[in-house]
Parts: structure tokens; sequence; C-alpha cells
């Protein structure tokens, strides 16, 4: 059984760090030694080209992601200033005051 | 005074001939072989099947297939192949010949094509040998059994052909099938990693024991330990469990910044090749969790993997939980 065409399973390919991430499920390392790494180059020589790892649309997500998980840890790496301050009087500085303030400004829900 | 004694000469050679032992044939070849691998190569010694899972006993994907899935080749009980088969499944059968505990059950509606390779010691080496092949078969068995030297399993490329023997038949009882293949005077090609076993199968048809042996003759098969055997198959696939919660954890360097947390984990036994990995389940995405994991960096023996949650904390961490990451080698 000799099958010509071993790329009719290969729906959609995008490049990842390390090979090619496949049909949205199948990681596939870039090893010509690997059988699906075999089959994807067949695929390329077809003339198909995989897509980039990411959208511009994620790209920015992502970014955006990434910005909202380190004001949020700033936040509440400081919490403890706003505790302090509720429970003793003892005055936030104000430079804290205003990273803090850059910080909520910087968060965008949904991302 | 001096006395003399003297003593005929003995011929020890003579002398044990005279004992007359029982030893027979098997036991005269034994007293003349001149090296330790003789003695091993009388016996049969050692290793001796080729074919890795050929008595059906291991099954890391699952028991049971459907028979036409779409898409090539795909791999179903460990280190066989299947290709075609119409409606209905592929299953692990009890139904066995004395002494075996499993077979390869054809419960489709259509007839498949399957295989398994023998991994070459090297890239376009094996020796030049006569071999046997033998194996059991129960129901209808209308096919050739093919064997060539490929690259890969289901590519004809630099394919080198070494034989092809006709097996057709109802076997209405299980059956052993046995011939020799000889690999005297054929060379692989350089690029070609496998000797590459196939055959077709009907309907109701069971296969166990298929066993590739150096030698003219079929010995008995070589049953191995369930351990030994899954060892053997993991070098072409095996999966790590993260179906439970608390199996594994991806961390977030404090010195990245925010972003995705990997984590490095230990194949139970080096891979042939860099893996594919696929990962079913339903992977967690609460806060705590890093959601479906893809392989940031494959390597023979260890893996890392990277959590897909959205970033996290420099110096956070989040579990990998809900899946399994299965590895796929095979050739």
């Amino acid at each position: 059984m000799n099958i010509e065409s071993n790329t009719a399973w290969i729906i959609s390919c995008k490049t990842q760090e390390s090979g090619w991430l496949v049909n949205g499920n199948m990681s596939v390392p870039n090893d010509p030694a690997n059988r699906h790494c075999v089959n994807i180059l067949e695929w390329i020589a077809e003339g198909n080209t995989p897509a980039p790892q990411y959208t511009d649309e994620e790209i920015a997500a992502n970014a955006q992601a990434q910005i909202n998980a380190t004001s949020a840890a700033y936040l509440a790496s400081t919490d403890w200033y706003v505790t302090r301050n509720s429970e003793t009087g003892a005055a936030i500085p104000d430079n804290i005051t205003a990273a803090r303030a850059d910080a909520r400004a910087a968060i965008v829900e949904g991302t | 005074m001096t006395v003399k004694i003297t003593r005929p000469s003995i011929n020890i050679r003579e002398t044990l001939d005279e004992l007359n032992k029982p030893s027979g044939i098997a036991g005269n070849a034994m007293l003349a072989a001149e090296t330790p691998q003789e003695h091993r190569d009388l016996i049969g010694a050692g290793r001796r099947n080729l074919i890795i899972n050929g008595g059906f006993d291991v099954w890391q994907r699952g028991t049971s297939h459907a028979a036409g899935t779409a898409g090539g080749i795909t791999y179903t009980t460990d280190r066989w192949w299947r290709y075609g088969g119409g409606s209905g499944t592929l299953e692990k059968s009890t139904d066995a010949p004395s002494g075996f505990p499993n077979s390869f059950y054809v419960n489709s509606t259509g007839s498949l094509t399957i295989g398994t390779t023998v991994e070459l010691p090297r890239l376009g080496y094996f020796p030049q040998q006569v071999m046997t092949f033998s194996m059991y078969v129960k129901g209808s068995f209308t096919s050739n059994i093919i064997f060539n030297f490929r690259n890969l399993s289901g590519s004809g490329t630099d394919q080198v052909d070494i034989s092809t023997q006709s097996q057709a038949g109802f076997y209405s009882e299980w059956t052993r099938l046995s011939f020799t293949v000889d690999t005297t005077g054929i060379t692989p090609h350089a690029n070609n990693t496998a000797l590459h076993i196939e055959m077709g199968m009907q309907v109701g048809c069971r296969i166990t024991g298929a066993q590739l042996e150096v030698g003219s003759v079929a010995t008995d098969f070589e049953h191995r330990s369930y351990g030994e055997e899954l060892a053997l198959c993991q070098r072409y696939y095996q999966t790590l469990d993260f179906s439970r919660s608390m199996l594994g954890v991806l961390h977030r360097a404090t010195s990245a910044g925010s972003g995705s947390p990997y984590g490095n984990f230990t194949l139970a036994t080096p891979m042939r090749a860099y893996p594919t990995m696929t990962a079913p389940g339903s992977w967690g995405t609460a806060a705590d969790q890093a959601g479906v994991p893809d392989v940031y960096e494959p390597g023979l023996s260890n893996v890392t993997l990277r959590g897909n949650n959205g970033p996290i904390t420099a110096g956070g961490s989040q579990w990998i939980r809900g899946g399994f990451c299965n590895f796929d080698a095979e050739l």
C-alpha cells in the first residue's frame, strides 16, 4: 500500500517556535525523522504556506493581556498600603497612589 | 626394591562416546559448538522477535478504533497502523490461540490494510540474512503479506522490495502461518528507516503472535512481559497523564516578566525522533490552570510544554490538568 498523497489530513497549519501547529491540536516538530514533519514539508512543497503563529489581533490581545497581568500584579502587591491607610490612617505615598492609578487605567477588561 | 606401575593410555573421546549418553543430534551440536554465541544460537536464547507488540498486548491509544478513519494511515494497537476499513471498529479481542491473551480483531464492514515496521539498526542498513515470519490467523485472510524497506509507513518513496507471500485462505480455527523472508543480496536504500510489513485483512479476521526472527525455522512465539513490551512501544508512542488535578505545574520565570508559563517533563523512554504531540481532554481554564498545552521545545527524552490560558505574572504558576499529552514518533 502506497499512499501517494500523505498531505490530505492537513487542514490548517500555523508556524510554532519548534515546528508547526496542525489542525489546531497537533504540535509537529521540525524534525525530518518525524513522519508528520515529512508530510508538512511535502505540503509546503505543494505550494502551501503555513499561517503565522499569531494574527495581528492575537498579538495585540496578547500584549494587552500581559499589561493586564502585570498591572493586576502591581495592584495586588501594593494593596497593603490601602489596607494600612484604612486601618491606621497612615498615608499612602503619592508615587504609589499615582502608580496604582496608572495600573488601573492600563487594564482593559475582556482581553 | 623399585615397583614400576604402568597403566594403559586412555582415549578420552572414545571413552565418552562409549558412555553412549542419549545426547541426540541437538546435544551433539551443543557439544560441538565452539563459542558461547553458537550455544546461544542453538538454543535460541536472547531476543528473537524483531516485531514489537506482535501479540497485540499493548493498546496505549485505546482498545477500539474506528475502522475507516480518514486521513491516511493511523495507528491503532501499538506499532500497528491501518488504512481503509469501512465502518465498524478494530478491536482488542480475547479470542486467541492457547497461550495468547489477546488478538487483533477486524470488526468492520470493509477490508483494510494493516502493517507494522521493524526499525533498521541504522539508516539504510539491514543484515542480509534468512528470517522466518510467523503469525496466527483466524477467519478470512485473503491477502498477500508484503515485505519491503521504506522511508516511512505508507510511502513508497525509495522503496526496496524484499518479498511478497500469498497466504490467502479461510481459517476456521486458529492457524499458524510461517514462511521464510530472505534479505540476502538485498540492500536498503540509503534513506530507508524500516523493514515494512503489511497485509490485507477481511471482515471478521483475527491475528496474533506475529513474529519475525532470524533463521529458517519458526520457533515458539516469544512472549515478553507487558512492562517490557510497553517499554519497547514507548520509543514510538507514549502518554503523559494530566487527567487529574495536581499532576503537573507550569511556571513563569521571575525574570521573564508576564507571559506564558512553561514546564519541562521527562518522557518514560527516549523516543525515536522528536515526537508530534496531541493533547486530547477537557483542559482546565480557571485562573490557576494553564488551558490546552502545546509543545514549546521537543526533545527525545524530555519536552517543554507551554500553557495557553493567557499570560500570567512573572514568578507565577499554573496547574496543567484535564487531559493527556500523547507523543508520537512512529515510523
